[in-house]
């Protein structure tokens, strides 16, 4: 696998999140697209540039996160949904709506690199 | 300067493997006290031995507001002024509030380098909050390449890290935490530097861990008012134990070390100190001797206070310096009491053979109060000490034993070879004779009682001696008078007996004449 060649968008409300996950998703060759709010996920998917997979941070946005989610698996697009908590409903949802894997925060940076890898080349 | 002198003369002769051996010691012991690095701390480096060993890491450890990081500013501000490289790393205090709190307690930093890793406002304001990561995940690698860049470039020999607990919150787990910390400290040592960190450990959070990690571990206490510090472990070095007090003051941390009196000794002259009044010398069969303890007891107003200056005026006469600590009696009353009694205190005082010390209520602990009866014993050479009174000094100081202290204090004062003059008051006025109510006449080795009486419906006064440890002492009673001409003691009562069990009958033919 090439990850130069991956797009990612990052869907969280927190800036430095965004940084944070821009800053080692970097060091692994993906290149990243952050939204902190639904106006920026929205300008995101309109956007030409393809999109090869998400990781959506439920935290901080009401229930229309999940009708993003929904926008996503209509663009066939592999998302990961990340949960503030260990939450059975969350997990529901997030699957639901047609996430590949509900993971719980605080991530562990490898694992995540790992998952991301495994959704891209599924 | 003994040790020299004997290096010296081992290495002048062929020395023997045994005499070999001891010349191996010897430079032991002077390498110890020259290798040791000062916590810059007043009274500390006593109770390490003469200071921290080098290259080695040493846990300062206390709940909040005890004291912590000024022990860690006395230690870097002790580097700085000898022309080392100090460094703080801040976990919590930011640098500028740090310098601030520092300025006003009079330390100078102006070359005390800083490495500031404490968070700043944007934290707050969500631009540099995070949850996606771990704190361990995310700040470990920053801050561990911030902290090598520092050490790199300033090569630091004192290092202070304030609080090194704030790494476990950048560790996953606890294995993780003490490899990270103890790595931390040998990387520092490795670049030669001599460690202080703090723990904030709590029954909740304890630090545990970290006090088997370090090379030393420094206990800083605060209960019921009283501040203590105490050593639980020390690699490689003595220390004294148990709790020293320890004051915070506004010109930083002053620790007060608990008194050994066999650590102290003098040589001194074994001579009987006169009374100047010629019948208190005969009870006494000469008067008192240096590098005793005497106790003077009897009830209220009695004249014990006086007849210890007594002893001092006529040691004034010889030029020695004697020091009277009070603790009930203002000093201005003291005083004009004496004045009138004949006793020349303020020409005494003016002329630097007396000093009269009030000692504020519950104001000092014993380990305080030791260290100035200490400094007058040491840097004033006095040669009596009276302690006005006992019961003062037991409800005047904070702090428990009191007469435990008041034990070591007399005991080291006898060592120095000092006349220590132990004011004992009684509550009985009359009736059964009871040398201390408080149970501290062990510590006397000369007990001089003063008692009333009531003849033919007059109260009269009598002194007597009891205890007497380095010579014999006349076994009567005489009649004692205080005058505006002094003390006028009068000849042995040998027509009275019963004074002692306060019933009194008088005798038609004297027992005894003197």
């Amino acid at each position: 696998m090439q990850p130069a060649t991956y797009t990612i968008l990052l869907v969280n409300h927190l800036p430095r999140n965004l940084l944070l996950l821009a800053e080692y998703l970097g060091k692994e060759g993906f290149s990243t697209i952050g939204a902190a709010s639904y106006d920026e996920f929205d300008e995101a998917l309109r956007q030409r540039a393809p999109i090869h997979g998400a990781l959506v941070d439920i935290a901080g946005f009401d229930t229309q996160i999940w009708v993003r989610c929904e926008e996503l698996r209509a663009a066939k697009i592999p998302f990961l949904v990340v949960s503030p908590q260990q939450s059975s409903a969350i997990q529901q949802a997030g699957l639901a709506h047609g996430a590949r894997s509900v993971v719980v925060k605080p991530l562990v940076i490898k694992e995540l690199i790992g998952v991301i890898k495994s959704i891209l080349t599924e | 300067m003994a040790t020299s002198t004997k290096k010296r003369a081992l290495a002048s002769t062929g020395a023997s493997p045994a005499q070999a051996g001891l010349r191996q010691a010897l430079n032991g012991a002077e390498d110890r006290s020259q290798l040791r690095v000062s916590t810059g701390t007043p009274g500390l480096d006593e109770v390490i031995d003469g200071g921290l060993i080098p290259q080695r890491a040493y846990l300062v450890r206390g709940g909040p507001g005890s004291g912590k990081t000024t022990l860690g500013l006395h230690f870097l501000t002790d580097g700085t002024a000898r022309g080392e490289q100090s460094l703080f790393i801040t976990l919590g205090e930011p640098e500028g509030e740090l310098r601030a709190n520092a300025k006003t307690l009079g330390f100078d930093l102006t070359h005390v380098h800083f490495l500031d890793l404490s968070p700043n406002a944007a934290f707050f304001t969500e631009i540099q909050t995070y949850d996606i990561f771990s704190p361990a995940e995310v700040e470990r690698e920053p801050v561990t390449q911030q902290i090598l860049e520092q050490i790199e470039r300033i090569r630091p020999q004192r290092v202070f890290v304030d609080a090194m607990t704030q790494f476990r919150y950048l560790s996953t787990d606890a294995f993780q935490f003490r490899k990270q910390v103890l790595s931390l400290l040998r990387f520092l040592v490795e670049q030669g530097a001599t460690i202080c960190f703090t723990s904030e450990g709590s029954s909740s959070a304890p630090d545990d861990d970290l006090q088997f990690m370090a090379d030393g571990v420094i206990n800083l206490q605060s209960s019921g008012g009283n501040r203590t510090l105490s050593i639980s472990k020390l690699r490689g070095s003595d220390f004294r134990s148990g709790a020293h007090s320890m004051r915070l003051t506004e010109r930083g941390m002053e620790v007060f070390p608990r008194l050994l009196p066999d650590q102290h000794a003098r040589q001194f002259r074994q001579e009987i100190l006169s009374s100047g009044v010629p019948e208190i010398d005969e009870l006494l069969h000469g008067g008192l001797e240096r590098g005793t303890i005497s106790m003077i007891s009897g009830p209220t107003g009695v004249g014990k206070t006086t007849l210890g200056l007594q002893f001092m005026k006529e040691a004034a006469g010889r030029g020695e310096r004697s020091v009277v600590y009070t603790f009930e009696e203002p000093q201005e009353t003291l005083l004009r009491r004496c004045e009138s009694l004949n006793i020349p205190v303020r020409s005494m005082i003016e002329r630097g053979t007396l000093s009269v010390v009030p000692v504020e209520p519950l104001h000092f602990t014993p380990d305080e109060f030791a260290h100035i009866v200490r400094k007058e014993v040491e840097e004033q050479s006095a040669s009596i000490v009276m302690i006005d009174s006992v019961a003062g000094y037991r409800v005047s100081l904070r702090g428990e034993e009191p007469v435990t202290h008041l034990h070591a204090l007399s005991k080291y004062m006898q060592n120095m070879g000092l006349a220590v003059l132990l004011i004992n008051e009684v509550t009985s006025i009359a009736g059964e004779f009871q040398v201390s109510d408080i149970g501290a006449s062990y510590l006397a080795d000369n007990i001089v009682f003063l008692r009333y009486l009531e003849l033919s419906g007059e109260i009269h006064k009598v002194i007597g001696v009891l205890k007497k440890r380095l010579s014999s002492f006349e076994r009567t009673l005489r009649e004692i008078e205080t005058t505006r001409y002094g003390i006028k003691v009068g000849r042995p009562l040998t027509n009275l007996q019963g004074i002692l069990a306060g019933r009194i009958t008088t005798l038609d033919k004297p027992i005894r004449e003197d």
